[in-house]
């Protein structure tokens, strides 16, 4: 059912924190501790590195990329308090604009949907978020939510630019309007809270409490049209908690997925909203994916010893 | 002397190199002994030896011990070789008394009986165990012999008579009343025994301490030779002696080519250390918990090899954190006793006989209660935490910034009798739970009647002082009053306004849900004020640090971790789903054993790697049989002396540990340059650790293709064609024929359902005359397609969705399309339906000869599924009517009938939303369906498809109605034309500015372009010929339908 396309000797120094592909799936960009990003081309079971970004004074901690309307740009975050945003230009990769405005570690950062520009927003253990929109000509505007959570905000995730609820509301004129600009963040405070963006100020729409310790990582199910929304965390308890909202009444319903042993630090979903992919600290992958009856069921658990190995159980 | 922010005295002796230290029993004298001297010092004064006592021993003296029985405080005993030297110290003289030999071998251990204060032991491996009586020195009160010789010999710290003895991995217990044998063995450990410690509290039980890295308890009261638990130390542990108070065991380590590895832990909850002391530079030689009286902290006193001694003062977090809690909440009612008595308990000669009034400590013990249980140890079990000598230094440092109350007056005021609130229990329960071993965080006061806590927070610039007081109600929706009473100028306004709305947050978070809120608070303030502090610190360094200050380096030191603690730890695995379906994940490599910390769980912050650093310096598990003994190894460190770095904590150092600490002391030694304040990050910066080693300690990253397990298939989406009104039955049996081969067998039957039924952009066939209802209505019209919908969404195939909403599109083009025509009759070979025969008879006689078939499939394949059967009844009845029904053909209809120009909904238009086959009011959630796939299909770099689909697509979609997009501000407000060569030229210097977006990809066109001269739509130029491989009208969505000239 499923099988290793490639495997990317990155040759980083030190731990590796993150690792993301491309909108096309053909570039793939690590960071490490050893304080540097690095870009390989895979293609047909086959690497290349293409370049090794220096440029961060600590470990960095998370990469992404923009869509490709705007240029191939990659973004990244440091223990060193910084966001670097780099961008390829003939082949040749660059650093266009570092954002340096935080007091401490940046963990986390999201690019929000294309459809509302180029715009990203980053969490920093100073508990603050920033949101920055490109303006043009390099100029980049930044909203700051300032104690978005005491202690420390540990990751960001946008919701999709087509909120479900919209949907069923009479089709407004503008289109434009239809979109919307919420941000879902995980902190210290053991909370998932979400942001809304209205008449140019970041408002806390919601507070989601399911979390007996840090909430490592939140992320957005992508939209696939349908009216409901769903939000992942995962937190140092072990618990991964799905959130879901119908999009009419905005009420939050959390179902636990699973309690794990260890500390879990990713909730990732596929492209359509249907699989959780979840990791953490017991180095171990598990797929998660919810049925026709609202379950969530374990489809595929890839642990240690077979990352190696050509193929994972299903 | 100098006071670090850790509460930590540091007193060198530089020349002092001794080997062991004792404090006696009062707290006032420490002894420092070495191969040449006995150096005493005051406790009060420890920069300063009050008496030296020359030895000029070519041996170094093992063991300095002051006995601990405080009618016999003055003598001491020390051991070099094979004799024990007894001392006496009356101030300010010392006299060596008299010498104990008999052993033929080195003694190993000594120790003085806590019973018995004329008694002491000694052991030696020649095989002999001795007691002594220092009334009598000539010989040995008791000899008794084993056939191993012994390492560790301790008494009972309650029966006089009982002893245990170490013999390599075994313990024994002597009575020695019965002196010929040992009363019970236990076999402990599988290799050396480094120390044994009886408990303060209980007779029965001791503690092992062994070289094959754990820490065991055992009780001697029980049959079961069987360890109670054990601490799992990861190295092997070289002391590990229980705290005079609480439930506390101090640990240490003896591989020390990291920092210090001394801990403290409860060992009632063992997973974590209550407190890693890591501001050694070197090995801790000998650790001594003292206090001088009831109305001091107890103090850690440890003696290193960087030949300084420091004092640790055991604060009230610490001191609950080892379960010393019940005794402080006792206090509370007791301080009012505590005050009366105290003159009588300075009287340290005697045993004041007031103070057996005290709760006998069998309360604070869990195990049990103790007859035996002196007077003594009771006054050890009693802490006195309010009083805080460090806030006197501080005050007289900062001119009296803070307005002299002096520490007295935290003390507890007067016992309450009544109790206040409704829930003093539980509010007395929560304070009991309370862990408060919080970095900077000195609790002063906690009084469950007035229902009060005071508590004081200090950094290295900062102090702030917190009352916080429990309303009656707390924690039932009532929040605890937090208020701050005293600070000092380094805290600004402003941010105890920000503290204290993040207490006020975090109570009402809590207390909302009726869940009390004291230790959350507690922790979120302490977390903020370290993060603070961190960045006040580093703002003000330069004007308030002396540059030559030798502390400035430790600052650094602690600051970095202190704001290590709010950052979480970092992740090393991971998996995450790209955007093209594929699975990227990272882990840690598989050959290499992951952490294990005693409760097995990952930490969550930062802080823990340096912590770790510090407390675990651990070898794999298999290495520790190859540490030599000892000394032995401290004589190996001492060579290399390492200039410790702490501030530098590798990420992979948590996993993956060195085999040869001098090698990586050495390295580190001079591979680290002392760093600037602020960048002195937690890094990899040790590159010591060179590419070849290092790389196979980084994982691979594995990109595993997931889509197939995706709801949507990459290759149906190739190969899907929409089906269009023309050639709908073809497409649909074209699509079944492509799930067919890929195995989607529910897709199969699908296609071939919607093959049956009548094409969509023909459905204005009325049923039967009599009948105005167009097919929709049926339910196989839209409540059928509700349903495939609702099946579809559940299962999240936003694929089927999407080509069911492109095939019962519900605005087809076509109206707009008559509009066209009527206006240009251009004659097309290309369109939606209705043109592609300008003959309209054949067009018509196809349609209706179409239909006739599709109605009887219908019909069959309705009663296949059989539905509800009264519906499928009448509904199979009526469609084998259809065929007789005359063709009102849409062709024309939409011939005969312009459409309307003016916004009245006129009948045609009402006809029109009624023939949908789609739920007309949610048009955007199909359209929602379509962008949906859009962007999938766009990730696959399937860009025909994607025009083809948003051609379906209703005109609310953003598309961009120029061929060219900019997505720069300064060119968003010009006219097309302008924007049209604004990008050409690049005039804006804008990096974004978007010269020109294909229409097929939506991606900007970066090489080569091209475009129809006439309306201005284009892209890329491979893009657009593939497109008009197949098509003849323009892509661009808008239905500008021109004839593109390329």
């Amino acid at each position: 059912m499923v099988s290793v396309i490639n495997t990317v000797d990155t040759s980083h120094e030190d731990m590796i924190h993150d690792a993301q592909m491309d909108y096309y799936g053909l570039q793939l960009a690590t960071c490490s501790s050893d304080r540097t990003v690095k870009i390989f081309e895979v293609k047909n079971g086959t690497q290349r590195l293409l370049t090794t970004l220096d440029g961060h004074e600590g470990p960095v901690w998370q990469v992404a990329w923009a869509h490709p309307k705007y240029g191939r740009i990659l973004a990244s975050c440091s223990y060193d308090r910084k966001v670097i945003i780099w961008k390829e230009h003939d082949g040749h990769w660059s650093k266009l604009y570092e954002f340096n405005d935080h007091k401490s570690s940046v963990n986390s950062l999201s690019w929000a949907p294309h459809t509302l520009g180029l715009a990203f927003a980053c969490g920093s253990s100073d508990g603050s978020i920033s949101v920055l929109k490109h303006m043009g000509d390099n100029q980049w505007d930044c909203q700051k939510i300032n104690n978005a959570h005491s202690v420390g905000c540990n990751a960001v995730s946008w919701a999709p630019a087509t909120v479900p609820g919209s949907l069923i509301e009479p089709p407004s004129n503008s289109y434009q309007n239809n979109f919307v600009r919420k941000i879902a963040s995980a902190g210290c405070d053991n909370l998932v809270k979400i942001w809304c963006e209205k008449d140019g100020q970041w408002i806390e729409e919601d507070k989601l409490d399911g979390h007996t310790d840090w909430v490592r990582d939140c992320a957005w199910a992508p939209s696939v049209g349908l009216p409901d929304s769903k939000i992942a965390s995962c937190s140092q308890d072990g618990r991964v908690i799905v959130w879901s909202s119908s999009g009419k009444d905005g009420v939050w319903t959390s179902k636990i997925l699973e309690k794990f042993e260890d500390v879990v630090w990713h909730v990732s979903w596929s492209l359509t909203g249907d699989i959780l992919a979840v990791s953490g600290g017991n180095n171990k992958v598990s797929l998660w994916k919810e049925g026709l009856n609202g379950e969530w069921t374990c489809i595929s658990e890839i642990g240690k010893g077979q990352s190696n190995s050509n193929s994972v159980c299903d | 002397m100098h006071a670090c922010d850790d509460g930590v005295i540091v007193a060198p002796h530089s020349n002092i190199q001794a080997t062991s230290m004792s404090v006696d029993t009062n707290g006032e004298i420490i002894i420092l002994a070495s191969k040449r001297h006995l150096s005493l010092i005051n406790f009060c004064q420890p920069n300063k030896v009050v008496k030296k006592v020359n030895l000029n021993s070519k041996w170094d003296i093992s063991h300095v011990i002051w006995n601990p029985n405080r009618s016999h405080r003055e003598f001491f005993i020390t051991t070099y070789n094979q004799c024990t030297d007894l001392w006496q110290y009356n101030e300010p003289y010392v006299t060596a008394l008299t010498t104990f030999s008999g052993h033929t071998r080195v003694v190993s251990d000594a120790d003085w009986s806590r019973c018995a204060p004329d008694v002491f032991a000694t052991c030696s491996l020649d095989n002999y165990i001795y007691l002594w009586d220092i009334r009598d020195y000539k010989k040995p009160k008791l000899a008794t012999s084993t056939i191993a010789g012994a390492s560790q010999v301790k008494w009972n710290k309650f029966n006089q008579n009982c002893l245990a003895t170490a013999h390599d991995g075994n313990i024994r217990i002597w009575d020695i009343r019965n002196g010929k044998s040992p009363s019970q063995y236990i076999t402990a450990h599988v290799s050396k025994i480094n120390y044994l410690d009886w408990s303060w509290n209980t007779e029965s039980e001791l503690a092992s301490a062994s070289q094959d890295t754990t820490i065991r308890f055992w009780d001697t009261s029980e049959i079961r030779r069987n360890s109670k638990f054990q601490i799992n130390m990861q190295y092997p542990v070289w002391r590990a002696k229980y705290t005079p108070f609480g439930m506390g065991m101090t640990s240490l380590a003896f591989l020390t080519f990291i920092e210090t590895p001394l801990a403290l832990w409860n060992i009632t909850d063992a997973r974590e250390p209550v407190h890693v002391y890591n501001d050694h530079k070197d090995v801790v030689l000998d650790f001594q918990w003292v206090r001088q009286n009831k109305d001091q902290d107890w103090c850690l006193v440890t003696w290193c090899k960087d030949q300084s001694l420091r004092f640790w003062r055991a604060d009230y977090g610490l001191l609950i954190g080892c379960g010393a809690l019940e005794e402080a909440t006792q206090l509370n009612n007791e301080t009012e006793f505590y005050n009366e008595t105290k003159s009588s308990e300075r009287d340290f000669t005697t045993n004041s006989p007031q103070i057996k009034v005290v709760k006998p400590p069998s309360s604070i013990s869990s195990t049990g209660t103790n007859a035996n249980l002196s007077v003594q140890t009771s006054d050890d079990l009693k802490i006195s935490y309010p009083v805080d000598p460090f806030i006197d230094d501080l005050s007289s440092q900062n001119n009296g910034q803070f307005l002299g109350t002096s520490p007295s007056s935290i003390l507890p005021s007067k016992l309450r009798s009544s109790t206040i609130g409704t829930s003093p229990h539980r509010l007395e329960q929560e304070f009991q739970l309370l862990n408060v071993s919080l970095p900077n965080l000195i609790m002063h006061q906690i009084d469950t009647s007035r229902r009060i806590c005071i508590l004081s927070l200090r950094s290295a610039t900062q102090y702030l002082k917190l009352h916080i007081s429990f309303p009656p109600l707390y924690p039932q929706n009532a929040v605890p009053i937090f208020q701050f009473v005293k600070w000092s100028d380094s805290v600004s306004q402003e941010s105890r306004e920000k503290l204290l709305k993040t207490l006020q947050e975090t109570a009402q978070h809590h207390v909302r849900s009726n869940r009390s809120c004291l230790e959350p608070c507690l922790r979120q303030l302490t977390a903020q004020f370290s993060a603070m502090s961190y960045v006040d610190s580093k703002d003000r360094e330069p004007e308030s640090q002396p540059t030559n200050d030798p502390l400035v380096h430790d600052h650094v030191v602690l600051r970095t971790y202190r704001d290590l603690h709010s950052i979480p730890f970092p992740r090393t695995s991971g998996a995450r789903f790209s955007s093209v379906g594929y699975l990227v994940i990272f882990m840690r490599p598989t050959h290499v054993k992951g952490f294990q910390s005693s409760s097995g769980k990952t930490p969550r912050s930062f802080s823990s790697l340096l912590s770790h650093r510090n407390s675990a310096p651990s070898l794999p598990m298999g290495f520790t049989r190859h540490v030599a003994s000892p000394f032995s190894a401290k004589h190996s460190i001492y060579g290399t002396s390492p200039s410790s770095m702490p501030s530098e904590p590798l990420v992979s150092s948590f996993y993956y540990k060195e085999k040869k600490p001098s090698r990586k002391s050495l390295k580190r030694h001079h591979t680290i340059a002392p760093k600037e304040a602020g960048d002195s990050f937690p890094t990899s910066s040790s590159y010591d650790l060179k590419q070849n080693r290092m790389h196979r300690y980084v994982g691979q990253v594995v990109i595993i293709d997931l889509t197939r397990i995706l709801p949507i298939s990459k290759m149906l989406s190739s190969q899907y064609a929409i089906p269009e009104a023309s050639k709908f039955r073809e497409a649909c049996l074209h699509n079944k024929a492509e799930a067919q081969t890929e195995d989607m067998n529910d897709l199969v039957e699908l296609w071939s359902c919607v093959s049956l039924l009548p094409n969509p952009r023909k459905t204005s066939l009325k049923l039967r005359n009599e009948f105005e209802e167009p097919f929709s209505a049926t339910p196989m019209g839209r409540p059928f397609l509700s349903k495939l919908i609702e099946h579809y969404s559940k299962l999240k195939d936003v694929q089927t969705l999407a080509m069911l909403a492109c095939t019962f599109c519900n605005d087809p083009p076509a109206s707009k399309e008559s509009q066209v025509v009527k206006s240009s009759p251009v004659k097309r070979s290309f369109s939606y339906g209705n043109f592609e025969n300008v003959d309209g008879s054949l067009s018509m006689h196809k349609s209706t000869s179409e239909s006739k078939f599709d109605y009887a499939g219908i019909s069959m394949w309705f009663n296949m599924i059989a539905k509800s059967p009264t519906s499928s009844e009448t509904f199979s009845t009526r469609s084998f009517l259809l065929p007789t029904s005359p063709g009102s053909s849409p062709d024309e209809y939409l011939f005969e009938e312009p459409p309307s120009i003016n916004n009245i909904p006129s009948e045609v238009e009402n006809w029109n939303k009624a023939r949908q086959m789609l739920e007309t009011d949610s048009k955007q959630r199909y359209d929602a369906f379509k962008d949906a796939y859009c962007d999938i299909l766009s990730r696959w770099k399937m860009n025909v498809q994607v025009s083809e689909i948003r051609k379906h697509s209703s005109d609310s979609a953003p598309l961009p109605d120029l061929m060219y997009m900019v997505n720069c501000q300064a060119c968003d407000n010009k006219s097309p034309k302008e924007k049209f060569f604004l990008a050409r030229e690049k005039t804006c210097s804008s990096p974004f500015h978007g010269t020109m977006i294909c229409l097929i990809c939506q991606l900007p066109v970066w090489k080569l372009a091209s475009f129809c001269s006439k309306c201005f739509h284009g892209g890329h130029a491979d893009h657009m010929k593939e497109w008009f491989r197949d098509h003849t009208i323009c892509p661009s969505p808008t239905n500008c339908n021109c004839e593109c000239v390329l």
